[in-house]
């Protein structure tokens, strides 16, 4: 072991100079470490390389998949609820529909009564005059016969019988036949 | 972009051959030529270029901070050969194989315990949701795992190139970065390493390529799908082309490494080489950036040679089932079938 030698100690060579004895160490290490680096770093690296490519990938297409799902529940419930309120509205106009129609029923039928009635009380009128009349007509003759028969107990004079007939006549109310 | 740099920074740098003025009495006899061998391991001496070359180059003499020669000292020297003399020499065949490790070795042996490390602590924070530095660590392999290795291999044959390209991806991410540590250096700017990396590669992609053509398609292949009289022409040409590939790979990744540091060293170097210390206040703050940039150039780096490297895989296993695509000489039918393989099978950028 000598330092710093200062005699000139062979050098390797040059700069362009190949020593081959450092060129079969270095493939010797090289070829050691293929060997260790493959077995402990390389393989398992490589095969979580690929096993995370794998659990990405996978995440990914689950996530599509749910995400694919979620449009279609969304969807779903955008044409339910679309659906829901076109009936509401079918419903409400069918429900006027029926209102007015039963309103317009309504109004006939109390029309219909009142005229009913108003034609009942007509008729119920004219009977009540007939009747009436009719009583009339029959005080009228009743009148008359009493009236002829007092002329024919009493036996008067031509005189007094007309004046007992005017005033007969003149005791019945004015304006009735 | 940084090579030129670096030639411009050490032109400059050179214009004053004879170094500081400081260093005058330095041996000026040992000033070699800017050509660079770093005969001098020991000291610092002899000219600003060979400094310089000296603390790129690789070597058997250790250098580190300690308590050596009855004191500490920021330069301990520990010779290896004189340490281990020549027990580590091979005799093969009456070839001599120098097995001893040099600098550049203890360096990448030390950047490859911080690389086991580094996985080892961190394993025990997995967990399908991550957490920490291993959240980082794994950020890394995801990329290299998605970005590179799927874009370019194909998701049905990228898992199985997946610990070459990431054993390569952070060896030589980790080895670029510690040689940016103080006291340490950068392995991956020794030719030898590159190349052992780049062989690597060579030997996966046509492994990869004759499993999937057969060794008859891959031998077809050889002739560019072209008439038999131009088989003398195409086959050199087409087995030149195997080799430019790792060559590029090789050069690549040692000029880049190398560039940064000569950059680096050549910015600090002005100070000696101009004489005054004011020039620190330029070229102390220019180093730091360039520092900055290197750690950068560390990720891009580890990065192009991965990316290169299942690119040409990719390739590879591409041309089964017709001509290939890559030479665009290939039955026009069959040209795209395979167009996402070759976004960018030009070799020869970055």
């Amino acid at each position: 072991m000598a330092f710093a030698a200062p005699a000139p100690v062979l050098a390797v060579g040059a700069l362009t100079d190949i020593n081959p004895g450092l060129t079969l160490w270095t493939a010797i290490t090289f070829l050691f470490l293929v060997a260790v680096l493959s077995r402990f770093a390389w393989g398992p690296i490589v095969k979580m390389l690929q096993e995370r490519e794998r659990t990405i990938r996978e995440a990914i297409d689950a996530a599509r998949r749910e995400r694919a799902e979620a449009e279609r529940l969304l969807a779903e419930q955008k044409e339910t609820l679309a659906r829901a309120t076109r009936e509401a509205a079918e419903l409400a106009r069918r429900n006027q529909q029926e209102v007015e129609l039963l309103r317009q029923e309504l109004t006939a039928r109390a029309r219909k009564e009142a005229d009913e009635l108003v034609a009942s009380a007509r008729g119920l009128i004219g009977e009540e005059r007939s009747r009436a009349a009719a009583e009339l007509r029959g005080m009228v003759a009743d009148l008359a016969i009493e009236a002829a028969s007092r002329l024919v107990t009493a036996s008067l004079d031509d005189r007094a019988q007309r004046k007992l007939v005017e005033e007969y006549l003149q005791q019945l109310p004015v304006g009735r036949a | 972009m940084i090579a030129t740099l670096a030639t411009l920074v050490l032109g400059l740098s050179l214009a004053q051959p004879e170094g500081a003025p400081a260093r005058a009495p330095e041996t000026p006899g040992v000033e070699v030529s800017a050509a660079t061998r770093a005969e001098e391991a020991g000291g610092h001496g002899g000219g600003l270029s060979t400094a310089m070359m000296h603390h790129v180059t690789d070597s058997y003499v250790l250098e580190f901070p300690g308590v050596c020669e009855g004191g500490f000292r920021w330069n301990c020297e520990l010779d290896l050969h004189e340490v281990l003399g020549e027990r580590m020499v091979l005799e093969v065949g009456g070839f001599r194989l120098d097995m001893t490790p040099t600098r550049h070795l203890i360096m990448m042996w030390l950047a490859s315990a911080l690389l086991l490390l580094a996985f080892g602590l961190s394993t025990g924070k997995r967990g399908l949701v991550p957490r920490g530095f291993y959240n980082f660590l794994e950020m890394l392999v995801a990329f290299v795992r998605n970005e590179i290795a799927v874009k370019n291999i194909g998701a049905a044959d990228a898992d199985r190139f997946l610990p070459y390209l990431l054993t390569a991806f952070f060896f030589i991410l980790f080895v670029n970065l510690f040689g940016l540590l103080p006291f340490a250096a950068t392995a991956t700017g020794n030719l030898a390493v590159t190349l052992t990396l780049a062989v690597f590669t060579f030997v996966i992609t046509q492994y990869a390529a004759i499993r999937a053509m057969g060794l008859g398609g891959w031998l077809a292949h050889l002739t560019g799908g072209v008439h038999p009289l131009l088989w003398p022409i195409m086959v050199p040409v087409e087995i030149l082309g195997l080799f430019t590939k790792p060559f590029a790979l090789t050069v690549r990744l040692f000029a880049n490494m190398i560039a940064g540091h000569i950059v680096i060293l050549s910015l600090i170097g002005l100070i000696f080489a101009l004489g005054s210390s004011w020039v620190a206040l330029g070229s102390v703050p220019m180093a730091l950036g360039i520092f900055l940039l290197e750690v950068f150039v560390g990720f891009v780096q580890a990065y192009i040679f991965c990316m290169l490297s299942s690119l040409f895989i990719g390739a590879g296993l591409a041309h089964h089932g017709g001509h290939d695509d890559e030479h665009g000489h290939a039955d026009p039918g069959a040209a795209d079938v395979h167009a996402s393989h070759v976004a960018g099978t030009s070799p020869g950028h970055g």
